[in-house]
């Protein structure tokens, strides 16, 4: 089991500090959901999690090792991420893209081993583009494309895999239809799962632990039900909302007010 | 999971026979390209203004005779510019596939990075400054030129894809009118620059591939080895990082691969224009997305195109000769015209 | 709220506009400071006060017939054909997207250079038929690349890599003609592929400016499209625009100004390139920046020619020599200190 923490962390662009002196544990094996309003810090977090954001303070750290002493290749192999800002080279097939997630494993010329190929094809499995492998990615739809570039994030093997808004640009479905297989990954290989997430009830739900954002720092963490409360809502979003029941996972459920109705109790 | 575990199989065996048939693809265009290099090399030998039957250039490979004009024409002219269209097309070949896998850009190639104007410039001051007249004398100064160019290029646009193409042609507006002003003051300058501007593998004795092979070599053992990290920077520098690359040591030691090919290559042949800009397009519609064979099949290809242009060169006009640049671009055009009207260029 | 949102709108677009206002009334400063010294300098020298009567017509017969036929059409072709320049390649580079298409990455102006020369050296022509063949050189290229770049649509990146394929093609003959000329022809087409505007006077000057004037009025139609067309196709037509009449129209004017001032001056290399990125980062809105290219583009010009002809010892050098020298570092400067931007 590995474990990524980040110790009085300070992050920023060009000299403005998006993120000051921040802690944060991801729970081993567990799902983790970040939340918080749109500029919060959220996805530079997360970059800085997976070292794709300099540091301007503290340090992460990996079962206590920092990660900016170790190899990049060591740490793709330990750590996955999957960024917002990813391309699809034009023509390429999803078989190939998702091979290439084995870069970490492999030597100068990226031969391919017959392991690589059992692992590329685990991945494609587990998230269900089998039948896709040989599909141009151009072709395929946002849901179809999304499960291929988490194929590809699978294909790299690691213990703790972050993920940058994985459900931007789907519908409900196939927000929910990702979410699933991100369970299943955690629960059938164990992995670390931490995500940024957008839609708050899907973050409660589907979360282990839930981190509420807003402005570069930590409101609150912890399980979904302890931490989802009316004065963090209000904290993080400056939402006034009833926090009810999901009649249907039993986590907590936010159901904002607005201005043009009144809230009940 | 989505998938239905009947479909799964089945699907999978589709693959299979596709990822075979590709396999396949790949092994017959690179027997392809690799029988069109060895064609072009013959009749690179074989053809020209002067007839020479294939018999007597065989005799003059193996068994020369002093003083033989046939044998001397093969040895002293036609061997010599085959070398030389061996070396430049690897190089550009290679260049260009490095260049439009760190810019991302489809248009990107030496030209358009500024490389060649900064050789021309280069070339044309050792004209003016030092009178120096002689391709080995000169072939310094092309190399350095392009990698000033490159130089400021790589520095000012750092990294940034669309960044780096505007700085190219900024550089290139810079230095252009710096040529012509020599032109204007110098007349030999004028001349020499007349014939080296048009691109040609004529005139280039042996010791300039002589004095320059190592930067190709390096160069392209460079290439070989950046080929696969450019698959991954295809995804995105987040992407790329995240795998585990270094991204900016990538494109830095992708910058001294492209320097060394392209000012080499610029320095033999001269600035040839659209070889290293149309190969990567043509190596990418043969073999697919991975740059691992792009690269193979592009440095077989360039020798090829590079070749072509010259032979054809010698055989389009009766009792003259086409140089290979211009023939080049009248062979590149069409192809990269062809490239732009395909379907996938859209959105890339 | 409303009121006080409205204003803050309001506000911020009269800053914007500031800003614009700023850069072309700087530029015309320029204009105006350049060619004062223009006008001033030169082998005769001669004092403000015989300019101005030099110019008014009266005074020495001899200083009316420098300022008059000399010294004034230069100066009011460098800034007529400069900013026919400087608005054609900001029309480009709105409507392609693309900061690098301008005529002279797109072959338009080698087009009109090979036109030229052909002119020069295979038909034996000069003066005004001359200008009709590199009219005609620029016209056949942007053509071509448009039926081939054609497909279901115009779409940028298309047009820009066939455009790419001419401009080498182009400046592929264009150096085998050099190549393969005598030495003194060589010189013309070099001139040729370089630009000047020393001899543009008289009715070419007229119909040069006149020309300017109306294309640049059916811009001005056309330029309110230009913020839509920016947000991309979609938003475009979600917005009520026609997009591809418009991109058409758009094409088409600007490539008109290209062959008007090329026709007359020479591919005056790189105005059309540099001109709109100086001015887009000095007005720094997001916009095209239309009118402080074209501004910037006669700026340019003219300063560049006065440099040409003064400045730089023991030549006379061609305009197209010193846009490039002046313009390029400018605008090397300003790509080195702006700011990394976030993505």
């Amino acid at each position: 089991m590995t474990n990524l923490r980040a110790e009085s962390v300070s992050l920023g662009y060009d000299g403005l500090r998006v993120i000051e002196e921040l802690d944060l544990t991801l729970p081993d094996g567990k799902i983790t959901a970040v939340v918080g309003p749109n500029a919060c810090g959220k996805s530079t977090l997360l970059r800085g999690l997976a070292r794709l954001h300099p540091l301007d303070g503290g340090r992460i750290t990996l079962d206590g090792a920092d990660i900016t002493a170790m190899p990049r290749k060591e740490l793709a192999r330990k750590v996955g991420m999957l960024p917002q800002s990813s391309i699809a080279p034009d023509g390429v097939r999803v078989a190939e893209l998702v091979s290439r997630g084995r870069y970490p494993h492999q030597g100068w010329f990226g031969r391919h081993s017959s392991d690589d190929d059992a692992v590329v094809t685990t991945a494609l499995e587990s998230t269900g583009v089998a039948d896709l492998a040989d599909r141009p990615v151009a072709e395929l739809s946002g849901g179809q494309r999304q499960r291929v570039w988490i194929a590809m994030v699978l294909a790299q093997q690691t213990d703790i895999v972050l993920l940058d808004e994985p459900t931007t640009f789907l519908d409900v479905r196939h927000q929910l239809d990702l979410l699933d297989l991100l369970t299943e990954l955690n629960r059938d290989r164990g992995t670390t799962v931490a995500m940024v997430l957008h839609e708050l009830n899907l973050a409660a739900r589907y979360a282990d632990h839930l981190v509420v954002m807003a402005a570069g720092r930590i409101v609150a963490e912890g399980a979904p039900s302890d931490v989802l409360t009316r004065e963090v809502v209000d904290e993080a979003f400056g939402l006034r909302a009833q926090v009810v029941l999901d009649p249907v996972a039993g986590s907590p459920l936010v159901v904002p007010v607005g201005r043009y109705h009144s809230s009940a109790g | 999971m989505l998938t239905s575990p009947a479909a799964a199989p089945a699907g999978r065996r589709e693959g299979a026979e596709a990822v075979a048939h590709r396999a396949r693809r790949r092994t017959i265009a690179s027997a392809t390209a690799l029988t069109a290099l060895l064609l072009v090399i013959l009749a690179s030998l074989a053809l020209g203004v002067r007839d020479i039957n294939p018999a007597e250039v065989w005799r003059a490979l193996t068994a020369p005779v002093a003083g033989f004009v046939d044998h001397d024409v093969v040895l002293d002219q036609r061997l010599p510019r085959t070398i030389v269209g061996l070396a430049a097309g690897v190089a550009l070949g290679a260049a260009g596939t490095l260049i439009q896998g760190v810019t991302r850009n489809p248009i990107a190639d030496p030209g358009l990075l500024g490389l060649n104007s900064g050789a021309s410039l280069a070339v044309v001051c050792a004209v003016w400054l030092f009178g120096i007249t002689s391709p080995i004398g000169y072939v310094w100064f092309a190399f350095l030129g392009a990698a000033g160019a490159a130089a400021i290029v790589f520095s000012v646009g750092r990294g940034q894809p669309v960044r780096l193409a505007l700085v190219g042609a900024a550089v290139t507006a810079l230095i252009t009118p710096l040529i012509t002003l020599v032109l204007l003051r110098d007349q030999q300058a004028f001349n020499l620059y007349r014939f080296w501007s048009v691109g040609s593998l004529t005139g280039r004795g042996l010791d300039t591939v002589t004095a320059l092979w190592p930067f190709i070599v390096v160069g392209v053992v460079l290439a070989a080895v950046l080929s696969h990290r450019l698959n991954m920077l295809a995804l995105g520098d987040d992407v790329a990082t995240a795998l585990g690359q270094r991204v900016g040591t990538t494109r830095l030691f992708a910058a001294v691969a492209i320097v060394l090919l392209a000012g080499t290559a610029t320095s033999l042949a001269g600035p040839i224009a659209l070889v290293g800009l149309v190969v990567p397009h043509a190596a990418r519609r043969l073999v697919g997305t991975d740059y691992r064979w792009i690269m193979g099949i592009g440095m077989l290809l360039g020798p090829v195109m590079l070749l072509s242009a010259d032979v054809l060169g010698r055989l389009i006009l009766p009792r003259a000769e086409l140089e290979a640049g211009v023939v080049a671009a009248l062979l590149g055009a069409p192809v990269l015209i062809a490239v732009a009207r395909s379907k996938n260029v859209v959105g890339a | 709220m409303s009121t006080s949102t409205s204003t803050a709108v309001a506000d911020l677009r009269t800053v914007r506009r500031r800003r614009q206002v700023l850069v072309v009334a700087g530029m015309i400063l320029v204009v105006l400071v350049a060619g004062t010294g223009a006008l001033l300098v030169g082998a005769a020298g001669l004092s403000p006060g015989q300019a101005i009567a030099g110019a008014l017509g009266l005074g020495d017969k001899g200083d009316v017939f420098i300022i008059q036929k000399l010294r004034l059409p230069r100066i009011e072709a460098a800034v007529v054909v400069g900013a026919a320049f400087g608005l054609a390649g900001a029309l480009f580079q709105a409507t392609l997207r693309n900061p690098l298409a301008s005529p002279d990455i797109l072959g338009i102006s080698s087009g009109a250079s090979l036109g030229a020369v052909i002119g020069l050296l295979a038909l034996g022509l000069s003066g005004v038929a001359l200008s009709g063949l590199a009219f005609a050189g620029a016209g056949i290229i942007a053509l071509a690349i448009w039926l081939l770049a054609w497909r279901k649509g115009l779409h940028s990146i298309r047009f820009v890599l066939v455009g790419v394929g001419f401009a080498y093609l182009c400046s592929s003959l264009l150096a085998w003609a050099m190549a393969r000329s005598q030495e003194h022809e060589a010189a013309a087409v070099l001139t040729w592929t370089v630009g000047s505007v020393s001899d543009i006077r008289g009715e070419q000057l007229a119909l040069v400016a006149a020309g300017t004037l109306v294309l640049s009025a059916a811009v001005a139609v056309v330029a309110r499209l230009q913020g839509p067309l920016s947000l991309g196709d979609d938003n475009a037509r979600a917005l009520g625009v026609h997009v591809d009449a418009a991109r058409i129209g758009t094409l088409l004017l600007a490539v008109a100004l290209v062959a008007l001032a090329t026709s007359a001056a020479g591919p005056i290399a790189f105005v059309a390139l540099v001109a709109p990125a100086i001015a887009r980062r000095l007005v720094n809105d997001g916009g095209a920046a239309l009118t402080a290219s074209t501004a910037t583009g006669a700026a340019l010009t003219l300063v560049a020619d006065v440099v040409g002809q003064h400045a730089l010892l023991g030549v006379a050098a061609p305009v197209g020599i010193v846009t490039g020298l002046v313009g390029a570092p400018y605008l090397l400067w300003l790509l080195a200190t702006t700011e990394k931007r976030s993505r």
